[in-house]
């Protein structure tokens, strides 16, 4: 706590931004795609991390601010023909009011119950979806015509990674940061010691909500097409859950060290051996939780040591 | 008599989603855990009623004491030797633990088993009898009873035998059962073992009336949640009176409503519940 400059780690992370915007000037093609899509990932894992990560509430259905985001945005822009900017806003906008909804009963009880109502919602709001068909054509899929180019993507995923990621260090370092850690360490005491509980999860949860309702949005507007099964996908969820665990949860970095990692693996054992890799991916949820409970930053930064201060992991 | 048909319906459904409820409720009100890969285990318990039918011939009653063992074996070990490692942690590690046992389990099962979906039919699956009109068949009332019997036991035993008392000091508080001698883990491991064998019984009928296939368990993890917080997490005959109450509602709701509104009805239900009363119908849920 005693570090409140923005100090190496800062300059750091500006260099690699400043580094990556400027690197498709120079390559093409397959190294790009890949990037978009980590960045893309670093910035659900991201929103995850700072949720679930910092809180100890742990939110299994985070797919349906991707599945929000993507039909409010989508339907805006094939049905009313409103502008990019103006659908990807009213996406984040319409994530975040389900989150306050769905948020503002289910965190003021046992996470066990968070946890219960998100991963339900997810799934019936896929259903929803798959029914309402005259505003969402359903099982047939819903295709968008209008798209930014590669490079443009590039550049938006990286910078709102980057602001995900940022806003994480911010609000650790910040007052709101220190009750999402007090609460995650002993709810009571941190309630009793003046700080809003409910107030602080509720916020957090319905800003995460916005970025995941906005990244969902642009994904689905990158990919062209998509079904309800595909953006309300329970494996939008798992790959969040599994990032950040990765990395080592409630840390600044673990979701860009989750993601990264994960994400390369993923592009590697490719998507035919999709049962494979789902069977590999839950193995590693439960070597992980029983052997490294604070990731690979946390194992790292254990064997790494350089402060007497050890690193605050979450399980 | 379409109304009348619905109700009897979702009374008959309503004791298999007692049953397979009841193990959700018990672990969660004994380790807090809250466990993602329930569906699972209802799959598991179907497929060894499946195979020992296809393979053995053996009648789907029959192979009951097979799916109540080897799911019991299965619980007892994952708490054993996998759970119970992080028992000290908070318990969102369980969770996510859980989590990553449902994704191993369904997509072994998947790789072994393709997802065909199979059911069981025997001579007498069809058979039924009629009462001023109302339909019921067979298997599904003699599940009814068998399920409410096994839950009913369920809770006799929590209160009257020696493990039993046991398990609910080991709920109530850990620590001091610990001082009194009470092996907390193994207790943990042979409550799990019970959860999941019940579960694993539930799965068993399942497979006398619906189609199995390797992906189902999770809108079934789904329905457990809804049933024991409608009859209070952690309180065992609340798993009854969730579940006939969801049964019933699922099934009147078809009536109106395909089965995608429907599942949009049920989640509807649970948030109702979760705003208005957490604590589930019974007010003996666990709450905080």
């Amino acid at each position: 706590m005693n570090d409140r400059r923005p100090g190496r780690g800062l300059i750091i992370g500006l260099i690699v931004a400043v580094v990556l915007a400027i690197m498709p000037l120079f390559t093409m093609g397959y190294y790009v795609n890949l990037l978009t899509v980590i960045f893309y990932w670093i910035g659900l894992a991201g929103c995850w991390n700072l949720m679930c990560g910092y809180t100890g509430y742990i939110d299994f259905g985070s797919a349906v601010y991707t599945g929000v985001g993507s039909y409010v945005s989508g339907i805006l822009l094939v049905r009313l023909g409103f502008p990019l900017p103006v659908c990807t806003l009213a996406a984040g906008l319409a994530a975040l009011l389900i989150a306050v909804i769905v948020g503002w009963p289910t965190l003021r009880l046992r996470g066990a119950y968070f946890a219960i109502a998100t991963f339900a919602l997810a799934e019936a709001l896929k259903q929803v979806a798959e029914e309402w068909t005259s505003m969402t054509e359903g099982g047939i899929g819903l295709t968008v015509t209008y798209r930014l180019s590669d490079i443009d993507y590039y550049w938006v995923y990286l910078g709102l990674a980057g602001l995900v990621v940022g806003l994480t260090w911010w609000i650790e370092h910040h007052k709101h940061g220190y009750g999402l850690k007090a609460i995650n360490e002993d709810e009571e005491a941190a309630a009793q010691v003046g700080v809003n509980t409910h107030m602080v999860k509720l916020k957090t949860y319905a800003l995460t909500a916005f970025f995941i309702g906005i990244l969902g949005s642009l994904e689905a507007n990158r990919l062209g097409y998509f079904k309800p099964e595909d953006v309300f996908d329970i494996h939008i969820t798992i790959k969040m859950v599994i990032m950040s665990l990765f990395g080592g949860m409630g840390t600044v970095l673990s979701p860009v060290i989750g993601a990264s990692i994960l994400q390369i693996i993923e592009d590697v054992l490719g998507a035919e051996f999709i049962n494979y890799y789902l069977v590999i991916i839950g193995v590693i949820i439960v070597v992980v939780i029983m052997f490294l409970p604070r990731g690979l930053v946390g194992a790292l930064s254990k064997i790494f040591a350089r402060s007497s201060r050890p690193k605050q992991g979450v399980i | 008599m379409l109304f009348l048909q619905a109700l009897t319906n979702g009374i008959l459904l309503g004791g298999i989603y007692a049953l397979y409820s009841s193990g959700f409720s018990l672990m969660f009100g004994v380790m807090g855990v809250v466990n993602i890969a329930h569906g699972e285990m209802i799959m598991l318990g179907a497929f060894i009623t499946y195979w020992l039918f296809e393979i053995a011939k053996l009648d789907p009653f029959l192979s009951l004491p097979f799916s109540l063992a080897g799911l019991f074996a299965l619980g007892y070990l994952l708490q054993r030797f996998i759970i119970n490692r992080v028992a000290d942690e908070p318990p969102i590690a369980s969770y996510i633990l859980t989590f990553g046992i449902h994704l191993v389990l369904a997509n072994i099962a998947l790789l072994a088993w393709t997802a065909d979906p199979r059911t069981v039919t025997t001579t007498y699956s069809g058979a039924n009898f009629s009462v001023i009109g109302i339909i019921i068949p067979y298997i599904k009332l003699v599940t009814f009873f068998i399920a409410v019997g096994v839950v009913g036991s369920l809770y006799w035993l929590l209160n009257h035998s020696r493990m039993g008392r046991a398990i609910q000091a080991t709920a109530q508080d850990r620590e001091m059962a610990r001082l009194m001698g009470i092996n907390v883990r193994q207790i943990y491991a042979v409550t799990l073992g019970i959860g999941a064998a019940i579960t694993g019984l539930a799965g068993s009928f399942v497979v006398t009336f619906r189609h199995i296939e390797p992906g189902m368990g999770l809108p079934y993890t789904i329905t457990a949640f809804c049933v024991v917080v409608l009859g209070g997490m952690g309180y065992i005959p609340g798993a009854i009176i969730g579940g006939l109450t969801l049964g019933v509602i699922g099934s009147l709701s078809t009536i109106f409503l395909t089965s995608g509104w429907s599942m949009a009805v049920t989640f509807f239900l649970l948030f109702m519940m979760l705003i208005f009363r957490p604590a589930g119908i019974t007010g003996k849920g666990i709450v905080e």
